[in-house]
C-alpha cells in the first residue's frame, strides 16, 4: 500500500478542508518518504489518527488506552462550538484517502458526523465509499462497509495493522530492547502468521475428541471400555508431559538468555578485571582504616576526658616551679624552725651559749630568719603541694605524648584513607558508572544459572524419554482398540465419531508442526537480510543470522 | 493473511477428504476472532456427525 493525498475536513484539529500529499515513486518529484515533523500537540498524531479512521473506521488507536471516551472526539471542537452558537449542526467531518496497491488506485472517504449536547460531544459514523481503479482502467465503486472492509482488510488486514500504520511513539517502543518488545514482535509474527487461529482449532478439536472419547468411554463395557479407559489415562499423561515439557522450553529459554546476558556483562568485565581487582583490594583495606581511625579516636576521646589538667599546665608548672625554687634555696622547709629562733630572741642566748644582744649583727641576722621562716604548717602544705603537682606534671607528660602519639597515628591513618579514597574514585572514573556491577557476584550468579540450566535439560531428557514411552503406549492401545472394534464389530456411529475426531486432530497438529518449522525459517531468512541490507559492513560481519525462536519473538545470533 | 491460510489448508488436504474438511472447518471456524474455542468444538461436533452420516448414507 502507498499512501498518495490525505484530505481531511473538520477533523480533530484540522478545520475547514485541509490535505498533505505524500511523496511517492508516481508523484513527479521521484521522492518516496514524507517526514512529518512538528512540536508536541500540532498535529501529527491527528493525522495518523485520519489514516486509521480512513481505513479501518478506528476511533481509537492503540495508544488510546488510558484516554477516556468522552476525549476522543474527531470533529473539529471549533466547527462545533460554531455550530452550536448557529444551530447548524451536524457537523459533517471526513477523511479521505488515496492510495495505490499493486499497480491499481484506490480512494476511500469515510464521514462522519459531530454535534455538542451542551459540552459533551456526541458523533456518529456516516457513509462510507471506495472507489477503486483496476490495471485496465475501469472504475468500481463500493458503498456498503463491508465490501470496504473486505477490500482494506484483503491489502492490510487489521489484525497486523499496528505493525505496518504506526506513529513515532510505536517506533519508540518498537526499538526498545525488553521483554515488552520481544513481546510487540512476538505479537505481530503470530498474528501474520494466523498460528492462534491454528492453536485454537487445535484446541477445539481436542476439547471434541475428549468429549467423543468420554462418551464412547461410558458407554463401552467390557475389554474394549478397558481400553478406553487406558487410552484417557495414557492421553492425559500426554498432555500432562507435553505441558511441562513446554513450561521447561520457556524456563530454558529465560534462564539460556539471562545466562547470555550475564556472559556479555563479563565480557565487559574482563578488559577491567584488573581494575576491579584492585578497586577490591583497596575496598577492603580502606574498610581497615576506617575501622583504625574509629578506634584511634575512641582512645583519644578516652584519653581527653582525663586530659583536663592539661588545659592549665602553664599555671601548674609555675606554682611547682615557685615551690621548688623555696625548696632549692631550703627555705621549705627551712633549716631552723620559727619556735627556736623565738625562743633564741626571748632568751637572746644562742643553743652555743653565746649572748645575743639587740642591735649586734647577730641578733640582726637572727630577726631576719625569723622572717624568711613560715608557719609549719603552712610549709607542711607546700611540701603536699609540691609533691601532689609533681605527680600531676609526671602524669600530664605521660598523656601528653600518648595522646601526641594518636595524633599522629591518627594523621597517618586519615592520608591513607584520602589516597585509598582518591585512588578508588580514579578506578570508577575508568571504569564508569554503568558498570560498577561487581565481577564476583556475576560470577556466581553465572554459576547458579548454569546448574539451574543443568538441572533443567536432566529433566528435559526424562519428561522426553516419558513421553516417548507414553506415546508408545497411546499408540498401542489405539492399535488394540482398532484391533478390538474389528474383532467385535464395534462399528457404532460414536466410535466413527471419536475415531475421525481423533485422526483430525493428529492431522491439525502435524500441520502445524510442519508449518511453524518451515515458516520460522523463511521468517528467519528473510529477516536477516533485511537486517543485513540496515546495517553496516563491520555489523554485518557480526551478525549470523536471526531465528524465529519458540514463542516467536525474534533472537539475533552474532559472532 | 488470507496467504497464509491458504497455504495451511493445501497441507491439511493432503489428508484424506474427511479429515481435512474438518481440520479446514477447525481452522475456519477459529479464525473468526468472536468464537470462542467452546463454540468451535460444539460446531465441529455436529460436522463430524454430518460426515459420518453422510459415509452411512452412501454405504
Amino acid at each position: 500500500m502507498i499512501l498518495h493525498k490525505l484530505t481531511m475536513k473538520n477533523f480533530r484539529q484540522f478545520r475547514g478542508i485541509q490535505s498533505i500529499e505524500f511523496a511517492s515513486r508516481m508523484g513527479d518529484s521521484g521522492k518516496n518518504v514524507t517526514v512529518i515533523f512538528g512540536e508536541n500537540g500540532r498535529g501529527k498524531t491527528g493525522i495518523f489518527r485520519a489514516i486509521m479512521f480512513c481505513l479501518y473506521g478506528d476511533h481509537r488507536l492503540s495508544q488510546d488506552e488510558e484516554v477516556e471516551e468522552k476525549e476522543l472526539y474527531l470533529v473539529n471542537l471549533a466547527e462545533l462550538r460554531n455550530a452550536d452558537a448557529n444551530d447548524r449542526y451536524p457537523v459533517e467531518s471526513f477523511v479521505e484517502l488515496e492510495f495505490s496497491h499493486k499497480r491499481e488506485r484506490y480512494v476511500l472517504k469515510r464521514i462522519i458526523y459531530g454535534m455538542l449536547d451542551r459540552d459533551k460531544v456526541i458523533e456518529e459514523h456516516g457513509e462510507v465509499g471506495l472507489a477503486r481503479w483496476k490495471t485496465d482502467g475501469n472504475c468500481i465503486t463500493y458503498d456498503d462497509p463491508r465490501d470496504v472492509e473486505s477490500i482494506v482488510n484483503a491489502i492490510l488486514d487489521r489484525r497486523v495493522k499496528e505493525y505496518f500504520l504506526f506513529d513515532g511513539e510505536k517506533i519508540e517502543r518498537l526499538t526498545r530492547a525488553n521483554a515488552e518488545q520481544r513481546m510487540e514482535i512476538s505479537k505481530g509474527i503470530r498474528n501474520l502468521l494466523n498460528v492462534d487461529a491454528l492453536e485454537k482449532a487445535i484446541r477445539a478439536t481436542e476439547r471434541l475428541r475428549k468429549s467423543l472419547d468420554d462418551e464412547l468411554t461410558k458407554k463401552s463395557t467390557g475389554e474394549f471400555g478397558k481400553i478406553l479407559n487406558q487410552l484417557n489415562v495414557c492421553e492425559e499423561n500426554r498432555r500432562d508431559l507435553k505441558n511441562r515439557l513446554d513450561q521447561l522450553d520457556v524456563e530454558l529459554k529465560h534462564a539460556s538468555e539471562e545466562k547470555r546476558k550475564v556472559d556479555k556483562e563479563l565480557e565487559k568485565f574482563s578488559e577491567i578485571r584488573h581494575l576491579l581487582k584492585e578497586r577490591n583490594e583497596l575496598e577492603n583495606a580502606l574498610e581497615d582504616y576506617q575501622e583504625a581511625a574509629k578506634k584511634l579516636l575512641e582512645e583519644m576521646k578516652n584519653r581527653v576526658g582525663k586530659a583536663a589538667l592539661l588545659l592549665v599546665k602553664e599555671t601548674i608548672e609555675k606554682v611547682f616551679k615557685a615551690i621548688d625554687e623555696r625548696k632549692q634555696k631550703g627555705e621549705i622547709p627551712s633549716e631552723i624552725r620559727k619556735d627556736l629562733i623565738e625562743r633564741i630572741l626571748l632568751e637572746k642566748k644562742c643553743i652555743c651559749g653565746r649572748e645575743v644582744l639587740v642591735g649586734t649583727p647577730a641578733f640582726d641576722e637572727i630577726i631576719q630568719w625569723k622572717n624568711r621562716t613560715h608557719d609549719i604548717s603552712l610549709q607542711d602544705s607546700a611540701l603536699d603541694l609540691w609533691r601532689y603537682l609533681s605527680g600531676i606534671r609526671n602524669r600530664n607528660d605521660d598523656l601528653a605524648e600518648t595522646l601526641e602519639t594518636l595524633l599522629q597515628r591518627y594523621g597517618v591513618n586519615k592520608n591513607k584513607i584520602e589516597k585509598v579514597c582518591l585512588r578508588i574514585d580514579d578506578i570508577n572514573k575508568e571504569i564508569g558508572s554503568s558498570e560498577r556491577q561487581d565481577a564476583a557476584k556475576l560470577e556466581d550468579h553465572r554459576g547458579y544459572l548454569e546448574s539451574r540450566l543443568r538441572k533443567m535439560e536432566v529433566e528435559r531428557l526424562s519428561i522426553q524419554r516419558d513421553l516417548e514411552s507414553v506415546n508408545q503406549e497411546y499408540e498401542k492401545l489405539q492399535a488394540q482398540r482398532a484391533a478390538k472394534e474389528q474383532e467385535e464389530n464395534i462399528k457404532n456411529e460414536l466410535s466413527e465419531r471419536a475415531a475421525l475426531a481423533n485422526k483430525s486432530l493428529e492431522a491439525l497438529r502435524a500441520v502445524y508442526n510442519e508449518f511453524t518449522t518451515e515458516i520460522k525459517d523463511v521468517i528467519g531468512k528473510t529477516a536477516t537480510e533485511f537486517f543485513k541490507k540496515l546495517l553496516d559492513k563491520e555489523s554485518q560481519e557480526t551478525l549470523r543470522h536471526i531465528v524465529v525462536d519458540n514463542s516467536y519473538a525474534l533472537q539475533v545470533l552474532d559472532r | 493473511m488470507s496467504e497464509i491460510n491458504e497455504l495451511i489448508k493445501r497441507k491439511l488436504q493432503e489428508y484424506e477428504p474427511e479429515v481435512a474438511e474438518i481440520a479446514i472447518k477447525a481452522l475456519e471456524l477459529s479464525s473468526s476472532e468472536y468464537s470462542s474455542e467452546i463454540n468451535v468444538a460444539e460446531q465441529l461436533r455436529s460436522v463430524v456427525r454430518d460426515i459420518v452420516r453422510r459415509r452411512k448414507d452412501r454405504s
